[in-house]
């Protein structure tokens, strides 16, 4: 079976836009959660997030695509990180490199069409003060006779990014995809299968979501999802925390360049690390909550051991999917106690999402990003606002401070709505050659 | 995982569109009789008046296998679509009690759908946008937003209504009503239904599932995509209900969902699955437009046909069937027409264009998975549709009727979509 490395990474995240500094900041326990600036959410019942709150420079346009809205500025710029820090620009189209190429990216809900058509509304119905009635057909009327106020419509939809990252990368296959918080972490799986059923040499992948909206906070918040910890936001996001109320919404991308060991000694490539194992696994039991016992998530771990060749006794640490959620904690640690056994308690498993709060669709390649830098530096970092146990999380989360601790095979786990579950196995590069 | 070479068979089709069911699909391609209606009184005020939508009550999903825990208040159309094609494939697949099957083969069971970005009905949601307007600027004409106002316009929405939105809530009903434990996914984008169809296949290739429900669903008679469209001048704003296939460069929208059973050969031996077709090659590719929205040009098309043909080792001469939009929008069809002249040669001699779009319209990212389901007819029926009367340019450049006299046994579908993205597979009947 062909082998799977990483060669270049890119992230645009709430705490950095490099690898080193968002790493450095997670050692130092440094939480990006703060009230957020997007809009003014006084009003709303959760007020805090974890927004990117540095410029993030890129053009206007990508080729042919439009590349002024958040979500693809996110991308272009990550992507361009990814491709210096892997040394490839480029491929033109036509050549074979262009044609073994792929990108892969998943894209998470983001827009705001439904404002872009506030004007319209305006047109049809008057001022709300006005009473007028508000019937559909009249708004629809008005947008048949004056189409130019639809056009905001189109930034609805999220299909347009990846082709723009196919521009900038140069590939021949793109593909957009979307499996809700699993979905960063199962693009590293759809690349690694593209890969090594040699439909591709070299893929770009990761995932991007900008949902920090004023429809997406309060929808969220009607879920019961979200933390209502506004009066002081470094501490609501506290994965496995008795305390824990609900995730904290975070906005960001990242991306992975994967590469065949192959290709990727063939041209001298700096290898940050090896894609040993992939599971994916879903629950089959309801949209939101995830199966109480785990099930789905001890088996995607599971399925990665198994593709990897290892046992759990072989992994060194574990970044968790952690979400600061009751029913997701609790399942998690139920599903890596059903894996790990005995040893459970003794392997470090560490939240993220603690300090940069949940980036759903860019969540599982940033924390994939996380765990080889752990490996890079022999540092696990914590997971913080760990200051009540719950009973049902009795597991070594590397409470409140860094350790070091050398990690040769980290698990990284990221479980989605609808119960979709991905688990990816990482280790360092051991210098072998195919 | 290794690369295994599989055989994968297709052993379930079912669909969901404007004229009905999988086999309404054909008997309408066979007739020639469009499934385009006027809009339905919640339609009023859309661009022209005709469109192609699924008069469908989501209730009828409960009847179909698995759907008895569906919540069809819990579903935006996209997912309607998906789950009433996903229940029709699985009947097909003779898998009528997902539920009870044994975890051996659940866990080995996977969903793939290809869709477009979830999209609200326009009602509560434009409601709230108007809402959310700040008083003072609006009495000026001039709309910004007063997010004081916010909450007060959330007033009347559930969780649900944002839940519903989540790009891969129609996979996520698949699973619920396939009982799948596999893998699942959601692919997005114009020709998604088929590469979620050649994803299927490479998962079955590498090992991770057995068995597959894959295809796509496309609500493309949605208001807000008929609407996002017609701010780009893409849809047919008929004023009548046409009889012939438009000749109009504009698409008529319409709704629709395609989806397959895929498994391997042996496991559909050894449950003694019907085998409706096989899956020779599948794949995808990105051929970048020169404009945002073009698509790929007829020559990046007949690229990408002739290596589906060279992998799958077919003489394009030993194809009898080929599967093409129909969209009636030129930016597509055109590109389509002229890739199959390249490819097949002489209209006259070559393969019958199989053209969904000509009867129930451009159903967006379903419609390569509503050419492949009209095609696995064909097969059936042991001969090419009848097809719609062509006017305009497919008139000119293609034949009504296939010109051979055997039944039909193989065929390319292809998809292209505005974006650049191509998908495409060669299918042998079983």
């Amino acid at each position: 079976m062909r082998r799977v490395v990483v060669t270049g990474m890119g992230t645009v995240t709430p705490h950095a836009d490099s690898p080193d500094r968002l790493f450095a900041a997670l050692a130092e326990g440094r939480s990006a959660v703060d009230w957020i600036t997007l809009f003014d959410p006084i009003h709303h019942p959760t007020r805090i997030a974890a927004e990117v709150r540095y410029p993030v420079p890129g053009p206007d346009r990508v080729g042919p695509y439009d590349a002024t809205d958040r979500t693809t500025r996110f991308a272009v710029r990550a992507a361009s990180l990814a491709m210096a820090d892997a040394g490839l620009d480029r491929a033109e189209p036509g050549s074979q490199a262009h044609d073994r190429r792929a990108v892969h990216l998943t894209v998470g809900v983001g827009s705001t069409a439904m404002e872009l058509l506030g004007p319209a509304t305006l047109h049809a119905w008057g001022p709300p003060a006005a009473g007028a009635p508000r019937e559909l057909a009249s708004l629809r009327s008005r947008l048949a006779a004056h189409p130019e106020e639809a056009e905001g419509l189109d930034t609805w939809f999220c299909e347009h990014t990846a082709p723009a990252l196919g521009h900038v990368f140069g590939a021949g296959r793109v593909n957009t995809a979307a499996s809700a918080c699993a979905s960063g972490s199962h693009a590293i799986v759809d690349a690694a299968t593209l890969l090594r059923l040699g439909k591709a040499d070299t893929v770009l992948c990761g995932g991007v979501c900008t949902p920090i909206t004023r429809a997406m906070i309060p929808g969220f918040s009607m879920l019961s999802a979200l933390s209502t910890r506004s009066d002081d936001p470094t501490k609501a996001s506290r994965p496995f925390d008795a305390g824990r109320d609900g995730f904290v919404m975070a906005e960001g991308c990242s991306l992975l360049v994967l590469e065949g060991l192959d290709t990727a000694l063939a041209r001298g490539a700096r290898i940050h690390g090896e894609l040993l194992g992939i599971g994916i696994a879903s629950d089959s039991y309801r949209l939101t909550d995830p199966e109480p016992s785990g099930r789905g998530m001890a088996a995607a771990m599971r399925g990665a051991l198994r593709d990897a060749g290892r046992r759990p006794e072989d992994v060194d640490y574990i970044n968790a999917h952690g979400t600061s959620t009751k029913l997701n904690d609790a399942a998690e640690s139920r599903a890596i106690k059903t894996v790990f056994g005995e040893r459970a308690r003794q392997v470090p498993v560490s939240s993220c999402k603690s300090m940069f709060g949940h980036l759903i669709h860019a969540a599982g390649v940033t924390e994939a990003i996380v765990c080889i830098e752990t490996m890079a530096r022999s540092i696990l970092t914590p997971t913080i606002n760990q200051d009540e146990p719950d009973p049902d999380c009795d597991l070594d989360y590397v409470p409140n401070v860094a350790r070091q601790a050398a990690v040769r095979l980290a698990l990284n786990n990221s479980f989605g709505f609808g119960g979709q579950n991905v688990s990816i196995l990482l280790a360092p590069w051991d210098g072998s050659r195919p | 995982m290794s690369a295994s070479p599989e055989t994968i068979t297709i052993t379930g089709c079912g669909a969901v569109c404007s004229a009905g069911d999988e086999r309404a699909l054909w008997v309408a391609l066979d007739a020639g009789t469009p499934a385009f209606r006027p809009w339905a009184g919640d339609g009023t005020g859309l661009p022209g008046v005709v469109g192609a939508q699924l008069g469908w009550d989501r209730k009828e999903l409960r009847s179909l296998p698995g759907g008895k825990g569906l919540r069809p208040g819990t579903m935006t159309w996209h997912t309607v679509l998906a789950s009433g094609a996903v229940g029709r494939a699985l009947a097909d697949a003779g898998i009528h009690q997902p539920e009870a099957d044994p975890d051996e083969i659940a866990d080995r069971r996977a969903v793939i759908l290809g869709s477009m970005t979830n999209f609200p009905e326009l009602d509560k949601h434009v409601r709230l946008t108007h809402t959310m307007s700040n008083e003072a600027a609006a009495a000026q004409g001039r709309y910004e937003i007063d997010d004081a106002r916010v909450m007060a316009g959330m007033k009347g929405f559930t969780g649900f209504d944002f839940l519903k939105l989540m790009n891969n809530m129609p996979t996520a009903h698949a699973v619920l009503m396939a009982n799948a434990r596999g893998p699942a996914n959601t692919y997005l984008g114009g020709a998604s239904s088929l590469v979620a169809v050649a994803r299927a296949a490479d998962q079955i290739g590498a090992g991770l599932a057995d068995q597959v429900v894959a295809g796509g669903t496309g609500p493309g008679a949605h208001e807000g995509f008929v609407l996002a469209r017609h701010a780009r001048r893409e849809v047919a704003e008929l004023t009548e209900v046409p009889n012939v296939f438009p000749a109009s460069t504009r698409a008529v929208p319409g709704d629709g969902a395609a989806v397959f059973v895929l498994e391997r050969e042996a496991t559909a031996s050894a449950r003694g699955a019907r085998v409706r077709a096989r899956i020779v090659v599948a794949d995808d590719r990105f051929a970048e437009p020169a404009v945002d929205h073009g698509c790929a040009t007829a020559e990046q098309i007949a690229h990408f046909a002739h290596l589906l043909l060279e992998r799958a080792g077919w003489d394009p001469k030993s194809v009898d069937l080929v599967g093409l939009s129909g969209s009636g929008d030129e930016r597509i069809d055109g590109p389509e027409r002229a890739a199959a002249a390249l490819v097949f040669g002489p209209a006259a001699d070559g393969p019958a264009r199989v053209l969904p779009g000509s009867v129930i319209g451009w159903c967006e990212s379903a419609q390569g998975a509503l050419s492949l389901a009209a095609v696995l007819q064909a097969f059936e029926a042991g001969r090419a549709p009848g097809g719609v009367p062509l006017v305009g340019p497919w008139a000119e450049a293609e034949p009504r009727v296939g010109s051979r006299s055997h039944a039909p046994r193989r065929a390319l579908v292809l998809s292209a979509a505005p974006g650049g993205t191509l998908a495409g597979l060669c299918v042998e009947a079983g």
